[in-house]
């Protein structure tokens, strides 16, 4: 006697008897289900998608590797390379990594606060990259940290706003860029750096322009958002009285030469 | 052939080097002064470290020679030279001891283009200099520009019996007044009213801009004297583009066009001979030059495409203009500009602008404009000559304070000035191109040296290799003697350490 097939008694494939077709949709939508599910995981982009950012665009341009930008006060990438072009392409290798076991452990996947949900193409770059930037940077949206120094330059044509000058933190170079900010924006500086004082370092978030037309040609940097990335502080000089000690027996020695040179020449006529 | 010098003439070059270095000891005490009152310690030990130096170097330089009597002319050439090198060493310890350069040569480098008011910079971290250190930069310049001489003559260093050997080796033939003392003293006069005015003028607008009084008023003080100088050097990094004002920039290249005409023109004006000043040889040729230049720098900007706009054109075109012509050296287009954006030709003719320069007599660089203008005339003769008849006898004249003729002797100057500008505009080139830079930057930067022009395509930075940093130095000495008293020196330098040869005994 020929025994029965085995039919499920309980589960869901019991309860979808009926005609084959209904069973195989189904086992292609849980198929289908599951694939969605680990595409998903797998893209190192997908906790931006809600930000509305690019997903490889964005990476290229470095956002999202900066751990707390605004508390680091560095360019933000992990690698901590100062020049911008380093760092993207410290980015594009490491796309290609696979994902880390743990999102919370992957840096490359913390979001960036600073970063504005519908900005495009941005550049996290330093200031010595934008003082020999030719036309490629000419109106992108870059990303800078500096040092403050000088004075808060009010604008002649919108009083509004005013000029600052941001210098870079690398003791390699002297690259500054003018930055045009509100005035509520430059309320946030606390110390504007020159001798015996360091300035606030400020991280600035604008477009960029080589030949600025606003601003009849000038190099600046239009900001839109600012933070304070490090306070700045006052260190002035102490007196000390050793110090003065040469200098004041130097001169006393080149006095009493100069004296006695006079007394020589008065002798001799 | 060449006379040598003998051991009283090194004595007495010594002696007179000592008088200037004991001079220059004061002016130091002008940035110690501005330290303690900013109270700036730390520069304060520098700069009283540095007058202790130049006292001990000076006084025993005068020992060489107690009394050391009238200068001659080939000692009055030696003191002249050396008195820029000699002072750009004094001038260079307190800038080296502020810890902005990285390297001695890298502060000789400021300390001659300070003194030699070229205005080319290789500091670090301008934006973070004392005011002390700051004060001493523009002091340089102020000196420099007057001219050592003519500020050690104004202050009767060197007596009266010497006075116009030293005025003429400085390359200044021109007397303001027929009394060289007097000439110098007018000069430093009408210098310090000018400086005085653009102060004051330059501390409201900064003032107005959101500076702080003290920064408003010393800023002011230094960019008046800069500015009338032709010097170039600026308080902060930015140069002229730091201020945003479009007001500071007019006060500027007013104070620049000044700067470049002749002292002899304004006692000229202050009498009210204004006829004289507008048939002056080197106003008409200042005239149709600029003229010339601004068509064709403007054609050329406006293929830039990025500066071809016309308020662009306006503002940063003619502001480098004048910057370029009266080689003072501001900027407020920044070097990565000159380089990436601002068309080549026009890049070039800055170079060339600078390569003329201002008047003589003034405080601007470059071949001079007289210079131009008598070769000019010298053509102009030329061409006569050739269609007048044998018989006839061409005169040809020019005005300046008076109708003078262009003599054969007057040509042969300035020709030769005008070929030793041109050989060392090229070997400063080569120079360039041989370290690998391009050669446009490198005809640009070696022009702006030579003519000290100041202005930088950014070949002049920290780190730049020692070698071209050498080179430079030489280029910006040399250009301020204009060659003569410079080739003169090093001839008589070689002449006085080359052995003589005895001739044998026995010859008949």
């Amino acid at each position: 006697m020929m025994r029965p097939p085995l039919r499920p008694k309980h589960g869901i494939l019991a309860s979808a008897r009926g005609p084959l077709l209904a069973q195989l949709a189904l086992a292609l939508a849980v198929v289908a289900l599951v694939a969605a599910c680990v595409l998903a995981f797998a893209s190192p982009t997908a906790s931006y998608a809600e930000d509305g950012a690019e997903g490889e665009p964005a990476v290229e341009a470095g956002v999202g590797t900066a751990p707390s930008p605004a508390v680091s006060g560095s360019a933000g990438k992990p690698t901590a390379a100062a020049e911008g072009g380093e760092g993207e392409e410290d980015e594009e290798e490491e796309g290609e990594d696979l994902p880390h076991a743990s999102v919370d452990d992957d840096f490359e996947n913390l979001v960036n606060p600073q970063q504005l949900p519908d900005s495009s193409f941005i550049y996290d770059t330093s200031i010595i990259d934008l003082s020999t930037a030719d036309s490629y940077y000419d109106g992108q949206t870059v990303q800078v940290t500096g040092e403050v120094v000088g004075d808060c330059i009010r604008d002649e044509a919108d009083p509004d706003y005013c000029w600052i000058v941001l210098t870079t933190v690398s003791s390699e170079s002297n690259a500054s860029i003018s930055v045009h900010m509100k005035r509520e924006d430059a309320s946030k500086i606390d110390v504007y750096g020159k001798y015996g004082q360091t300035g606030t370092r400020l991280q600035v978030r604008g477009t960029f322009y080589l030949v600025c037309t606003e601003h009849t040609g000038q190099t600046d940097l239009h900001a839109e958002y600012v933070s304070v990335a490090e306070k700045g502080s006052v260190h002035a000089d102490a007196f000390v009285h050793g110090e003065f000690i040469p200098g004041l027996v130097l001169v006393l020695v080149g006095l009493i030469m100069l004296l006695v040179y006079y007394r020589m020449r008065e002798r001799r006529r | 052939m060449w006379q040598r010098f003998t051991l009283y003439d090194i004595r007495v070059i010594g002696h007179y080097l000592g008088v200037l270095i004991l001079f220059f000891s004061v002016s130091l005490a002008i940035p110690l002064i501005t330290a303690v009152a900013c109270q700036e310690w730390e520069p304060a030990t520098h700069y009283l470290l540095t007058i202790g130096i130049s006292l001990i170097a000076g006084s025993a330089l005068r020992f060489l020679r107690i009394e050391p009597g009238r200068l001659d002319r080939q000692q009055a050439l030696a003191v002249t030279g050396l008195a820029w090198i000699v002072l750009a060493v004094v001038a260079t310890i307190p800038l080296f001891l502020s810890g902005h350069y990285d390297r001695p040569i890298d502060a000789f480098f400021d300390g001659v283009s300070g003194l030699t008011t070229t205005g080319a910079s290789v500091i670090q971290d301008l934006n973070h200099l004392s005011y002390a250190d700051n004060m001493w930069r523009f002091v340089m310049h102020f000196v420099g520009g007057l001219g050592l001489i003519v500020v050690a003559l104004s202050f009767g260093l060197f007596g009266k019996r010497s006075s116009a050997s030293l005025y003429s080796s400085e390359g200044r033939s021109e007397h303001v007044v027929p009394n060289v003392i007097q000439s110098t003293q007018m000069i430093a006069k009408v210098s310090l009213i000018v400086i005085s005015l653009a102060t004051l003028i330059l501390t409201g607008m900064c003032l107005f801009m959101g500076m702080e009084p003290i920064r408003a008023v010393l800023q002011s003080f230094w960019l008046a004297i800069s500015g009338f100088m032709t010097s170039g050097f600026a308080p902060m990094s930015e140069s002229v583009m730091y201020y945003q004002s479009l007001g500071i920039e007019v006060v500027l290249m007013v104070l620049m066009i000044i700067g470049t005409i002749s002292f002899v023109l304004y006692t000229a004006l202050l009498k009210g001979h204004t006829e004289m000043f507008f048939r002056d040889l080197e106003i008409r040729t200042m005239v149709i030059w600029l003229v010339a230049v601004t068509a064709v720098f403007a054609t050329a900007l406006a293929g830039s495409g990025a500066f071809s706009d016309l308020g662009v054109m306006l503002r940063r075109g003619l502001f480098m203009l004048i910057s370029g012509f009266s080689t003072t050296g501001f900027q407020n287009i920044s070097s990565n500009q000159l380089v990436t954006v601002v068309a080549s030709g026009a890049f070039l003719v800055l170079a060339l602008i600078m390569a003329v320069g201002g008047s003589a007599g003034s405080t601007a660089g470059g071949i001079k404009l007289r210079r131009v203008g008598i070769i000019s005339k010298s053509i102009v003769a030329t061409i006569k000559e050739a269609l007048a008849p044998d018989s006839a006898r061409v005169v040809v004249d020019y005005n300046h304070m008076g109708r003078r003729l262009v003599t054969p002797e007057i040509v042969k100057e300035a020709m030769t000035v005008f070929t030793l500008f041109v050989i060392t505009y090229v070997l400063g080139s080569l120079a360039g191109i041989a370290h690998g830079y391009e050669a446009t930057s490198a005809i640009f930067e070696s022009v702006a040296m030579t003519s000290n022009g100041g202005l930088s395509s950014g070949i002049v930075t920290s780190g730049m290799p020692v070698t071209l940093e050498v080179v430079y130095i030489f280029q910006m000495w040399a250009g301020r003697l204009e060659f003569v008293t410079l080739i003169a020196l090093v001839v008589k330098v070689i002449a006085s350490v080359r052995p003589r040869f005895k001739v044998k005994e026995g010859r008949k």
